[in-house]
């Protein structure tokens, strides 16, 4: 079960996962800004409407 | 109304219940379970602090977690989206887990509480905060400041590692962030998991053998490891690293860098190599803090700044930035880590959500001294230390003083448990081992045969609150252990030449000052400052010791051995004291001799606890 659980993720990963990954770094470009650009004046990145996410019961 | 805050599932779970806005009650769970840094959902504290405020579930208003797991989980699929193919391993492990468990937090959650209360219902009436907001929060509205910038670091919450927030009334703003992957709390775990020391524990240990190296490696960090704008802002080149999607936090090129492999835990002796580079990377780390404290300091022209998270417990980093002089006013919160965004998420509803005003405050914090856990009245801690064996004396709080005087003047290491145990990692006189600070051998003694951790490892002084700025380059207030400043020089020894020559560990049994068991190797010291209005019996005793030898100072160390969480109980106090060697235990007014004991309960179950 064990084995069978593990080659299943294995398909996910890279039958699935990796394959989506692929088209979604070529349409986000940097998501985490790995990138390192020396023209960068700063890293902060600006909240959207400068507030927290109102708390609700959805997470 | 009772709010009740939640930190859990990831590591050191902890609740906390504030009552009109007033915190009752918190409590970290590991106290309980006596796992250290228990992840699990939090019943005994929550248990307690349902006791604590005389209510049950039924009464709680509002529940509130600390974070928004979702999000954790978008920029974890995000994360691997970004490395794959690497990171099949990681993905093995994490997303499995997510899938059949920490994606259902809200069931998590309910299944938690019925098992406290089968009946109790609290679904509609579940919130969840942002990580940094809980922790922001736990900074501002605890604090004693009407208005304050507030930064929060930390390893990562959902996607900030670091945020910015302006504090004003009820209100509290977040201007910017600074995201995942970059990370000052992570550049920070890579390299002391690379020195060989265990991540969230082996932080402190970083901090206390920095003095002991040169930062010859400050300038390979940040040129290689991190990119530091002019504002203080950061980036972290991922090539150096493997916590985003792998199995360790340092990548092979990061040994290349540093040309050698990691330092095998327990196996590898420290050499000057392991100080120079932690006494680097606490260097940087307070290049990066201070440079962006001098931006925000410019750009909001705030007096106060409030500090939260893992980073902010840096008690160097921030006695520099104290005296850096950027701000008039800085106040952190004392359980800087993810146990205090327990109460920052309560706090965060009663404020935030709800829009209630900050009670007014006498001039001092929130956090009435941090001694928010249980205490045990006098008869109950009689019973209990009787039902465990212990063999001891009941006598008057002022026999207390004066015995307790002359166990540490005979150079005895006293376990001290008062009142409210403490909320947050360190003792600040409820959970304590105390001893005479002007031994010289008292910092080896504590280290190796009490608590069985490192002998380069530092101990802290506290000290009365109107005595520190005869003893120390400090004139304010410290009551929470956060800050470190020097032994002002009147009290210091000089040193031969043959003494200053001595380099790394071989510094370490020089006696350097009047007070040699609180005097780091570079002359500093992590201070508590005690008040008789917080700390009343605490400050007695200090005040006896400082009639009795002229000296307001006592070691204070967490009441525990290496690996285990601070005593909660009676019992976890009279094992400890059983299991270590400790001289006498004074719990509640109980005074209990070693020497008096039944030596077939003594035990040696440090051995048991696995190090951290």
């Amino acid at each position: 079960m064990k084995y069978l659980a593990s080659a299943l993720w294995f398909f996910i990963y890279f039958c699935v996962f990796w394959p989506l990954s692929a088209v979604y770094r070529l349409i986000w470009q940097d998501p985490l800004r790995l990138k390192h650009d020396p023209s960068v004046v700063s890293y902060w990145q600006e909240r959207r409407g400068h507030q927290f996410r109102p708390m609700t019961s959805r997470y | 109304m009772k709010i009740l805050g939640i930190s859990a599932f990831y590591h050191d779970s902890a609740a906390a219940l504030i009552e009109d806005g007033h915190i009752v009650a918190a409590a970290q769970e590991e106290r309980f379970t006596r796992q250290k840094f228990d992840a699990g959902f939090p019943e005994h504290s929550i248990r307690f602090c349902l006791d604590q405020a005389q209510c049950d579930l039924r009464d709680i208003d509002f529940l509130v977690f600390h974070d928004k797991p979702l999000r954790k989980f978008d920029r974890l699929v995000r994360t691997y989206a970004a490395f794959a193919p690497h990171g099949f391993w990681s993905f093995r492990q994490a997303i499995p887990a997510w899938v059949t468990g920490k994606l259902f937090h809200k069931r998590k959650l309910r299944a938690g509480l019925a098992a406290i209360d089968p009946g109790v219902e609290l679904t509609d009436r579940i919130l969840f905060a942002e990580h940094h907001q809980s922790h922001a929060a736990s900074a501002f509205f605890a604090s004693p400041f009407d208005e304050a910038v507030v930064l929060t670091m930390d390893g990562v919450g959902e996607w900030a590692t670091t945020s910015l927030s302006i504090g004003r009334g009820n209100t509290l703003t977040v201007e910017k962030e600074i995201r995942f992957p970059h990370s000052l709390g992570l550049l920070y775990a890579a390299v002391t998991q690379y020195l060989g020391f265990k991540v969230l524990s082996g932080e402190y240990k970083v901090m206390g053998l920095a003095p002991y190296g040169t930062p010859r490696f400050k300038s390979l960090i940040l040129d290689h490891l991190i990119n530091v704008r002019p504002d203080g802002s950061f980036h972290l080149d991922q090539s150096y690293f493997d916590y985003s999607a792998g199995q360790s936090m340092t990548s092979d090129k990061f040994n290349t860098l540093f040309g050698r492999p990691p330092r095998r835990p327990e196996v590898d002796l420290l050499e000057p190599f392991h100080m120079d580079l932690a006494a680097s990377l606490q260097s940087a780390t307070e290049e990066v803090i201070l440079t962006m404290c001098r931006d925000i300091a410019g750009r909001y022209g705030q007096s106060n700044l409030c500090l939260a998270g893992g980073v902010a417990l840096n008690c160097v980093a921030n006695g520099k930035l104290l005296r850096s002089g950027l701000f008039e006013n800085i106040w952190i919160q004392p359980a800087a880590g993810d146990a205090g965004c327990a109460v920052g998420a309560a706090l965060a509803v009663w404020h935030q959500h709800l829009g209630h005003p900050r009670p007014r405050t006498r001039g001092g914090d929130a956090m009435q001294g941090a001694f928010l856990g249980p205490s045990y009245a006098q008869a109950d801690v009689e019973r209990r230390l009787s039902k465990a064996g212990g063999v001891f004396d009941v006598v008057t709080d002022t026999a207390l003083l004066e015995r307790t005087t002359q166990a540490l003047l005979d150079q005895n290491a006293v376990g001290w448990f008062q009142g409210r145990m403490e909320f947050g990692p360190r003792a600040l006189g409820a959970r304590s081992i105390l001893a005479d600070a002007r031994s010289p051998v008292v910092q080896k003694q504590l280290n190796l045969k009490v608590k069985n951790r490192e002998s380069f490892r530092p101990f802290a002084p506290a000290v009365r609150q109107e005595d520190v700025a005869d003893w120390f380059a400090f004139a304010g207030d410290s009551p929470y252990m956060l800050f470190t400043a020097d032994v002002l020089p009147k009290h210091r020894r000089q040193m031969t030449d043959d003494e200053t020559a001595l380099f790394g560990i071989e510094k370490l049994n020089i006696v350097r000052s009047t007070v040699p068991a609180i005097t780091h190797v570079d002359y500093s010291a992590r201070l508590q400052t005690v008040s008789a209005d917080v700390n009343p019996l605490f400050h007695g005793l200090l005040s006896r010791f400082k009639e009795a030898t002229g000296c307001p100072i006592l070691v204070n160390t967490s009441f525990n051995v290496r690996g285990e969480p601070i005593v909660c109980t009676p019992e976890d106090a009279f094992r400890c004291f059983m299991g270590t060697e400790i001289d006498v235990l004074v719990a509640g007014n109980c005074i209990l001799h070693k020497d008096r004991q039944d030596p077939t309960l003594l035990s040696d179950y440090k051995h048991e606890i696995e190090a951290d």
